[in-house]
């Protein structure tokens, strides 16, 4: 697939719910599932939800969101959060990324309550893909941990 | 301090000798080139990029051009690697050539003078950079932080490079940070998407980063994932540096954009079930001048 066979997508962010696909299906073209470093999230959990629901996506690594933006390929940004806080709400690593460039782009965000899964993540930060060393294994202590992050609910208006 | 990735094409006994890229950090492996066809092979298998393509250009003129114009041979590589400009390497060594010179004194010529400009470059950098840098960087520049930490610390200035891993290839992973590990240099190894949290928290007080293409008003072509570096930059009031070399007077918006097989967004993973996705993989993006706060060009 070409990036210019992509138009008004939705881009998807966390780990989605059931209920939420079936929303964002309604109003859709397509869906784009980036990866959603380091755990994998959209490969591991979102992709086969929307294959089960025989929803039509595109898969894409992070580093492209920039460029999807950029070409204005994207139309609606949705983030899928773990609670809401007194700042905002609070969501899977990367989501600040994802919000700000949304922002900067003028690309309105939706927000939905994450899903649940019983998929055991096999990666926590950037030194493994799928379990496996991407680095010596001495370099461990030199990775920053991912974390959760706070979206301000300014970003998010 | 030194790193295989500062010079990882090398001419030898009527060979070229190509760093396997996509080996590191686990083995360094060496592919000898004897023929076009081949160096069109590793060109386009990412075994080499960036400097590399540049040394693996030059020399496969040395070795398989039987024309004194290099532009048919600069138009095979592009063929393979649309983005890159490989009609201006091929220009100046037409320049080169047409002034006297036999095509390897050229070629080496040029690629000593290259690195003398790559250190004169990061000491340029070096002067501009804040007393204690947190420096945030992508993909890999062939040696030039290790350069550039050099330069710091010859101003007495402290530096930390946090190194995106780029996805798929992972070049930042498997090349920038395992260098800069290599040197005993201060890093940390982050996901791409962390970028925005570092920043946010006072952790990044300035952007380095290489350019494929460049402009004369300051735009770049990069690895995919700068611009977004660059946007979140310029939000966070932090200033973004691109090392550039060569820049042309055209419209960036006119430059193919290479679009790999989407299969290798999947890199390095396992997962077989996933090999016919519908995916994209565009190898590159656009940083327009706005969000460039200098392009450090390199003067050769």
């Amino acid at each position: 697939m070409k990036l210019k066979e992509i138009n008004k997508a939705t881009l998807i962010w966390g780990l989605a719910s059931r209920e939420g696909l079936e929303d964002i299906k309604q109003g859709s073209s397509i869906i784009v599932v980036p990866e959603n470093r380091p755990y994998m999230v959209g490969l591991k959990n979102n992709i086969p939800l929307l294959k089960e629901k025989g929803i039509d996506f595109i898969y894409c690594n992070d580093t492209s969101l920039g460029l999807l933006f950029y070409k204005e390929k994207i139309k609606e940004t949705v983030i899928f959060f773990s609670q809401v806080v007194e700042e905002g709400i609070e969501a899977i690593s990367g989501s600040l990324y994802v919000a700000l460039l949304s922002k900067l782009h003028n690309v309105p965000i939706k927000i939905m309550e994450q899903g649940t899964s019983n998929i055991a993540f096999l990666d926590n930060d950037a030194s493994t893909l799928e379990g496996n060393l991407i680095v010596p294994k001495r370099d461990k202590e030199c990775i920053i941990k991912a974390d959760s992050e706070i979206i301000d609910e300014e970003v998010l208006r | 301090m030194n790193s295989p990735l500062l010079f990882p094409v090398r001419l030898e006994d009527n060979k070229i000798i190509v760093l396997d890229e996509t080996k590191n950090p686990f083995t360094e492996e060496y592919i000898d080139v004897d023929t076009l066809d081949k160096a069109l092979w590793v060109l386009g298998a990412m075994k080499t990029r960036s400097l590399g393509q540049v040394f693996l250009f030059f020399y496969s003129c040395v070795l398989f051009s039987q024309d004194s114009d290099f532009k048919d041979l600069a138009i095979k590589f592009k063929k393979v690697r649309p983005t890159f400009d490989f009609l201006m390497l091929a220009q100046i060594l037409n320049m080169q050539v047409a002034k006297g010179l036999a095509v390897k004194d050229a070629v080496d010529r040029f690629i000593k003078g290259f690195d003398i400009a790559r250190k004169k470059r990061a000491g340029e950098l070096a002067q501009l950079l804040p007393k204690n840098s947190s420096i945030i960087t992508i993909c890999n520049v062939n040696g030039e932080l290790i350069y550039l930490y050099d330069e710091l610390k010859t101003w007495d200035k402290n530096c930390i490079f946090y190194v995106c891993e780029t996805r798929p290839y992972l070049q930042g992973s498997r090349l920038t940070f395992w260098e800069l590990r290599e040197n005993n240099i201060p890093c940390r190894l982050i996901c791409d998407s962390q970028a925005a949290v570092l920043m946010q928290n006072d952790m990044i007080n300035c952007v380095v980063v290489g350019a494929d293409r460049a402009t004369v008003k300051g735009d770049i072509i990069n690895k995919i994932g700068t611009y977004a570096l660059a946007r979140l930059a310029k939000h966070f009031d932090i200033p973004f540096y691109a090392l550039t070399q060569y820049p042309r007077d055209i419209d960036i918006d006119s430059v193919e954009i290479e679009e790999r097989d989407p299969k290798e967004a999947l890199m390095y993973l396992s997962d077989e079930d996933c090999s016919d996705m519908p995916a994209i993989y565009p190898a590159f993006d656009i940083t327009p001048a706005d969000f460039v706060t200098r392009p450090m060009v390199l003067k050769v």
